[in-house]
């Protein structure tokens, strides 16, 4: 919405676009010469600064931080007091919808999605990590979110955001727990051997399976004789169906021991030979509850990793009694901050080629907003792990007299499967940092992650992260309100729900006032991509998960029909490797709009007359269609009701509704087709309006 | 010239006071016009008669190894190819000329290897990152447009697509996406777009015409209250709702029958859209062995090669099934091709040098482009003789410029007439012995 000094000349640009468009029939030749007409000048102008009023930029803030449309009250309050926006955004903060919406984006921040359980393969070499079709999803998502819950419950807490970088301690499921341990417990070196440390403490060990009714404690508990052997009541059926692969008991002798019984703790059973001969018995996956129950993979808690001491053996990973009780985990494969999550490293693989350099580089591009592209200047001290080959080649060693060195720094610590590093080559050379002005010897991951946190590119990195996040585009650095908001961040210790405040009350983010970026680059106006809008409309509505988005969620109100494989061809945040910058489909597409009108009258169908009520789920009656268009302008257009489109716009949708009626159309089917216009409206899947 | 005055009385009053209507609704004067027209980025075809063609553009940002095992790379007896018998070198014909490739190139049928061409290029970088840069050909297109939406501009008015931007159904990462005209472009898998697409049947659908009344009284609403911004940014969803009534509702049954995301079903899908009108460019992803540094034996080479080929094949079948082979063409280019020599035996590393590129249709005259030589311990791409297509140490194109003449050559192929080609790309010369 416009001020009212700019609506003169919004009005004549408007007319000249509509001339431009039609006037000559196209409007690209002079009728008159047949040659091409010279741009009007008042058209091709720079478009005024043209700012919003709080109805508008109230309405975003709210919408970006909770999913909520705003009240009257609080674009009044904006209204005779612009700086109560930031208290308002305080007050948002507070509500449970701002940490769903501050994890999702730290899961993208820190780059942690993107990734499927094939992705973890180089961590569990050769195998998968699991083949258990219901329990395998579950664990990529508790993959996908342990970091992200990691920040935000560090920064609710109270510590700086920098805490991300060093932090030793996870937010973790006892699923996840069991993964981490797992990992341990199965060292692959750079050639890709494995050495399985279960075999190497059990070297006799044999994992059975059996319709005998053995307690899960004592087949877990290493001094008990039925250490390892598993209940399974399903082996007869099975049996029946794949005759003789499956006679009671069934019994793994070779193999990975690790990996076996992974696998059954995740709920399946690895193929092996027949016994009878001829083709292998086929695996068992997703039919079988494992020992790990669903409680297992949605109990989240703060896990503490820390090295062993001489002689501690590390974690099991088959104490599952343990894990469900305790929260620290003793493991040699070092865990620090956001760049050795088994997501980080599934989404960002390396090989024998590239050994950690790509590791390294998304590391930098995540914690400082900068990648290494051949332009920093830094000169490193020395060159520990230069590539010779690159060394010597005058187009290379720009980038790989610094990314050399750096990714020294993992190279040293771990393998190429990220494990424990054992080739001396590489566990004797540490590192050096060399980045972006920085230059410092550099030992542990440890040592990484401080270097990140005290790295002064740091503050910047974050606070443009939030502006592509909040603003659809990348704030103008060199704008005085931005270096305002960074020398702010880093004055305040990194604290990121102030940033947030700061940011979002900002000029940068509202458009209440001019700036530099926004007279430079105009006012970005973006279609509500994917999380966005399956926020909004699970904040407003009431739904759970109504985008089937996180397999974990159980409650009801999750996804219906094909919501959720329209809403996987919705524009979406995005990173691509290498870029520093995240990929923001803004523009309204026909695709874009076809799924949010596929979506729309799906959950019309939840919303309106439903068969099935669901509690905490908004409803609306057809026998009150006025109630109800008042109802949608507010919650789902998320206009006030002292906004000026507010009456125009409920009478519209009553229009529509009576209009329908008289088409013959049932109230429901009537009211239904009227929320799918609200649904559809500009302000309910656009940011910015 | 048009003056201020003819331009406002033009707009105003001219053409049936659609000026005045258009300022009245709020829409966009030319959708009132004609919609499809309008929707249309180009005001009007520049190509040559006859010669557009809807493209399907298989990319891979994971560099895989097609450079491997196609035409061109048999006759230096060091470079490595799988040892699996499913990739023994087979003598095949392009159009006439006799050459060898691995044999699941050989299965294709001959009237598409009679319209296949092999093109050896150097794409001049080793990095998963440049793959955008790559499909902008390494900084030669203008204002860094990537050749896919190069050749969407200049086919869309011609084809009289729905809209002008390609479309990306294949991206395996968002490295791999594309963007128009600055904006980056959605991934839509093959799932999404047939979920996105196909109208529930019922009551809601039948109220389609009057939710769109009701929706252009919302954004009339809208605009009224808007700045500049936000009314070119509505002007946007109201072009976006005229695209979706123009998708040709019986055609999207050829959806139906799309159950995953695979190449199989991308290939359905591109053929559904082009029969659709939709776009007259389309983004898919053929594996070809993946980024394979780790692949013992080349198994999983050996295993995608038989599988892209196949793929390749069954695109060509749809296409003669559904009366599309003159009307389509299928061109690749991935960020780089894989290292050559004898030591690639269980894996290949990436190649700066060499990358081969295939296309397939009727404005290409069958053959191999270009050819491969031993480069920096490796194999790279030679320069090619743009008169011949051979590959040649001293041909004109030199190494770093075969990129760039291979996308002049595409918009050549497609008609785009040499002084626009000169605009959207500054290098490179046009194959002449490429095109039929």
């Amino acid at each position: 919405m416009r001020n009212r000094t700019t609506m003169l000349a919004g009005t004549l640009v408007s007319a000249l676009a509509a001339l431009a468009a039609c006037g000559t029939g196209g409007g690209s030749h002079d009728d008159s010469t047949g040659q091409p007409a010279q741009p009007l000048s008042a058209a091709s102008a720079p478009l005024p600064v043209e700012t919003s009023p709080p109805a508008v930029y109230v309405a975003k803030v709210k919408n970006i931080l909770v999913g909520l449309p705003p009240t009257d009250e609080e674009v009044k309050a904006v209204e005779a007091d612009p700086s109560k926006l930031a208290t308002l955004i305080g007050q948002w903060q507070q509500l449970p919808q701002y940490q769903t919406k501050m994890i999702r984006f730290f899961e993208l921040a820190f780059q942690q999605t993107q990734i499927a359980d094939v992705d973890f393969t180089d961590q569990t070499f050769p195998q998968r990590v699991s083949i258990n079709k219901q329990t395998t999803p579950l664990l990529v998502q508790n993959a996908i979110e342990s970091f992200a819950r990691t920040v935000s419950a560090l920064v609710s807490q109270g510590h700086s955001l920098t805490e991300a970088m060093t932090t030793r301690s996870f937010m973790m499921t006892p699923a996840l727990m069991e993964f981490y341990a797992y990992l341990d417990a199965w060292q692959v070196d750079d050639a890709g051997k494995v050495t399985d440390r279960m075999r190497a403490l059990y070297p006799n060990a044999k994992v059975t399976i059996t319709g005998t009714d053995i307690p899960i404690a004592d087949s877990l508990d290493p001094t008990n004789a039925n250490f390892l052997t598993f209940t399974n009541p399903n082996l007869a059926t099975l049996d029946a169906a794949y005759p003789g692969c499956f006679t009671d008991p069934i019994v793994y002798k070779g193999g990975g021991l690790a990996n076996t019984v992974q696998r059954v703790l995740q709920g399946s059973l690895d193929g092996r030979p027949n016994p009878n001969g001829g083709t292998n018995c086929p695996p068992i996956a997703g039919q079988l509850a494992g020992p790990l129950t669903a409680d297992d993979f949605a109990t989240w808690k703060m896990v503490t990793t820390r090295a062993p001491k001489a002689g501690e053996p590390i974690t099991p990973f088959y104490g599952l009694d343990k894990l469900r009780a305790g929260t620290e985990l003793v493991l040699r494969v070092p865990r620090v901050g956001f760049f050795s999550t088994p997501a980080f490293f599934a989404n960002w693989q390396t090989n024998t080629s590239n050994q950690m350099r790509v590791t390294m580089n998304q590391a930098l591009i995540v914690g400082l907003g900068a990648a290494v592209d051949g332009t920093d200047t830094t000169q490193p001290t020395s060159t520990p792990g230069l590539d010779a080959t690159h060394a010597n080649s005058p187009a290379c060693v720009s980038c790989h007299q610094t990314l050399d060195p750096t990714r020294s720094i993992f190279a040293s610590q771990m393998s190429w499967n990220y494990h424990n590093q054992t080739e001396a080559a590489f566990s004797a050379q540490p590192g050096l940092f060399s980045f972006q002005g920085v230059t410092k010897p550099v030992a542990s991951l440890d040592e990484f992650g401080a270097t990140l946190a005290s790295h002064p590119l740091f503050a910047q990195a974050w606070v443009q992260k939030l502006c592509y996040y909040a603003n659809s585009r990348k704030c103008d650095s060199a704008d005085p309100e931005v270096q305002r908001i960074v020398t702010a961040f880093a004055a305040a210790h990194f604290d990121w729900n102030a940033l947030v405040r700061d940011l979002l009350s900002s000029p940068i983010t509202t458009s209440a006032k001019a700036t530099k970026t926004l007279a430079d680059q105009g006012e970005v106006i973006a279609v509500s991509r994917r999380d966005h809008l399956c926020a909004a409309l699970n904040a407003r509505l009431g739904f759970a998960d109504i985008c089937d988005l996180d397999p974990t969620t159980v409650q009801k109100g999750k996804s219906i029909g094909t919501i959720s494989e329209i809403v996987s061809g919705l524009p979406s945040d995005g990173y691509g490797r290498g870029s520093v910058a995240p990929v923001l489909p803004n523009a309204p597409s026909l695709f874009f709009r076809a799924g949010a009108e596929n979506i729309c009258g799906a959950i019309a169908d939840l919303v309106v007359d439903p068969k099935n009520p669901v509690a905490g789920q908004k409803q609306w009656s057809s026998a009150a269609p006025g109630a109800a268009a008042a109802d949608f302008v507010q919650i789902v257009m998320a206009l006030t009701p002292s906004d000026k489109r507010s009456a125009p716009s409920i009478a519209a949708l009553q229009s529509h509704f009576d209009a329908a009626v008289k088409t013959g159309a049932a109230p429901t089917d009537a009211l239904k087709s009227t929320f799918v216009v609200a649904c559809l409206a500009p302000s309910a899947v656009s940011i910015g309006l | 010239m048009l003056t201020r005055r003819q331009a406002l009385r033009g707009a105003l009053l001219g053409a049936g006071y659609i000026g005045l209507r258009s300022l009245a609704t709020g829409l966009p004067a030319a959708l009132l016009l004609d919609p499809r027209k309008a929707l249309a980025d180009v005001p009007a075809c520049g190509v040559a008669a006859g010669k557009a063609q809807f493209v399907i553009f298989a990319t891979s940002g994971n560099g895989d190894a097609i450079n491997a095992n196609v035409p061109g790379t048999y006759e230096d007896s060091k470079i490595y190819h799988p040892k699996d018998p499913l990739m023994a070198a087979t003598a095949l014909s392009l159009g006439g000329q006799k050459t060898t490739a691995a044999m699941p190139w050989s299965k294709l049928p001959q009237s598409v290897l009679d319209r296949t061409t092999f093109w050896h290029l150097m794409t001049n970088t080793p990095v998963h990152p440049k793959e955008p840069d790559v499909l902008s050909l390494m900084g030669t297109t203008s204002a860094g447009e990537m050749l896919p939406s190069i050749l969407a501009k200049h086919l869309a008015p011609c084809l009289g697509t729905i809209q002008s931007q390609p479309i990306s159904l294949g991206a395996s990462s968002p490295s791999e996406g594309l963007t128009f005209g600055g904006q980056a472009l959605p991934i839509i898998p093959a799932l999404a777009l047939k979920a996105t697409l196909t109208n529930p049947a019922g009551p809601l659908t039948n109220l389609q015409p009057l939710r769109d009344q009701t929706l252009n009284q919302l954004y009339g609403i809208y605009k009224n209250e808007a700045n500049a911004a936000q009314k070119q940014y509505i002007d946007s969803l109201v072009t976006s709702q005229s695209q979706v009534r123009n998708i040709k509702q019986e055609l999207l049954n050829q959806l139906t029958q799309i159950t995953d995301n695979s190449i199989s079903s991308q290939i359905k899908a591109a053929v559904a859209l082009i029969q659709m009108k939709v776009t007259p460019v389309i983004a898919i992803h053929i594996p070809f062995s993946g980024d394979n540094h780790r692949d013992i034996a080349l198994a999983n080479e050996t295993a995608e090669t038989v599988s892209g080929v196949q793929a390749i094949a069954d695109l060509m079948a749809l296409l003669a099934s559904t009366g599309l082979t003159d009307q389509v063409s299928l061109m690749s280019l991935n960020v780089f091709g894989r290292t050559l020599n004898a030591s690639n035996i269980d894996g290949r590393s990436h190649n700066p040098n060499h990358q081969v590129s295939f296309t397939i249709g009727k404005p290409f005259k069958a053959g191999i482009i270009g050819g491969v030589a031993p480069v920096a311990g490796d194999y790279g791409a030679l320069p090619i003789d743009s008169k011949s297509g051979k590959g040649s140490p001293s041909g004109d194109v030199k190494t770093t410029d075969t990129l760039a003449s291979y996308g002049r050559t595409m918009l050549a192929a497609m008609g785009v007439p040499q002084a626009a080609a000169s605009y959207e790309i500054s290098s490179g010369s046009v194959i002449a012995s490429a095109l039929a």
